[in-house]
C-alpha cells in the first residue's frame, strides 16, 4: 500500500503498478474525509463551540464505539490522503529514481511520527 | 501601458479558466491543509503534559488572530472538498463537459459555507473571549 503516482504519471515515467490503487484511495479516503471533517469541524466549532478542553475532549473520546471507529479510520485517512496528495505534487516535478526514494522515506516517517506523536499526547484522554 | 494591456489580454487572461483555476486553488489548499496537520498534532501533543497544559494549549488559541485563521481554514477545507467532489464526479459520470458549470457550483456552495462559517468566527474576531 505505497503512494503511488496519484493520476498524475509524468509524462516519459513508467507506469507503476501501485498507481491504479493509490488514485482510487485517494478518492476513497476522501469521500470519507469529506464527511469525517465535516464531523470533526462540527464537534470542535460548533458543539464546544468557544470551550474546547480537556473535559470536553475526553467526553467525546470516551462516549462510545461510534466514536472510537470514527477517529480509528479518519486519523489514518487523513494522512494517507495527505501523504498521497503530496505524492503526487512530488511527482509532477519528475523527480529522479533517487530523490523518489527520499520523497517516499520522508512521506511515511513523517506520517508515521505525527500519527505516534499526536497518540503519545491523546493517550492519557482515551 | 498598451503592451501591458496588450499582455494581460493575451497571454494572462487566457491562463485564467475554471480548470486552471481550480487545478491551482485544489493544490494550494491541499499542500496547506497536508503542512497544517503538523501544527495540529504537534499542538495534540500538548495533551501528554496533563489536563492543565491541554487546557492552557487550547485557551492560547482563542484570539482574533486565530479566529481569522480558523475561519481561512474551513474556507480552505470547504474549497477542496467541494472541488475533490467535483474530480470524482467528472472522474466517474463523465462529466467532462459540464466541468464550468460544475466549478461554478463548487464556489457557491464554498461561498456558503464560508458565509456560513462567518457567523461563528467573525464575534470572535471581533470580541476576543
Amino acid at each position: 500500500m505505497s503512494p503511488g503516482a496519484a493520476g498524475s504519471a509524468t509524462l516519459g515515467s513508467r507506469p507503476r503498478r501501485g498507481g491504479l490503487w493509490a488514485w482510487l484511495l485517494q478518492r476513497v479516503s476522501g469521500l470519507f474525509l469529506v464527511y469525517a471533517l465535516a464531523v470533526h469541524l462540527w464537534a470542535v466549532h460548533v458543539v464546544s463551540s468557544g470551550r474546547l478542553s480537556w473535559d470536553a475532549i475526553t467526553a467525546r473520546l470516551q462516549a462510545g464505539h461510534a466514536w472510537t471507529i470514527y477517529y480509528a479510520l479518519f486519523v489514518p485517512a487523513v494522512l494517507y490522503h495527505a501523504a498521497n496528495g503530496l505524492w503526487g505534487v512530488f511527482l509532477d516535478y519528475a523527480p529522479s529514481p533517487a530523490l523518489r526514494r527520499v520523497g517516499l522515506i520522508v512521506l511515511w516517517a513523517g506520517s508515521f511520527a505525527l500519527l505516534a506523536y499526536g497518540y503519545v499526547g491523546l493517550r492519557a484522554l482515551l | 501601458m498598451t503592451a501591458l494591456v496588450g499582455y494581460v489580454r493575451r497571454t494572462l487572461l487566457p491562463l485564467v479558466n475554471p480548470g486552471t483555476v481550480a487545478w491551482l486553488l485544489h493544490r494550494v489548499t491541499g499542500v496547506a491543509l497536508a503542512l497544517y496537520l503538523i501544527p495540529h498534532f504537534v499542538s495534540i501533543h500538548a495533551a501528554s503534559g496533563g489536563r492543565q497544559a491541554l487546557d492552557a494549549e487550547l485557551a492560547s488559541f482563542r484570539t482574533p488572530l486565530f479566529a481569522m485563521a480558523e475561519w481561512l481554514l474551513i474556507g480552505a477545507v470547504a474549497f477542496h472538498a467541494f472541488n475533490g467532489l467535483r474530480i470524482i464526479a467528472v472522474d466517474c459520470f463523465d462529466l467532462t463537459g459540464r466541468q464550468r458549470l460544475l466549478f461554478w457550483l463548487v464556489l457557491a456552495a464554498c461561498a456558503a459555507v464560508f458565509v456560513a462559517a462567518s457567523t461563528l468566527f467573525v464575534p470572535r474576531i471581533l470580541a476576543p473571549m
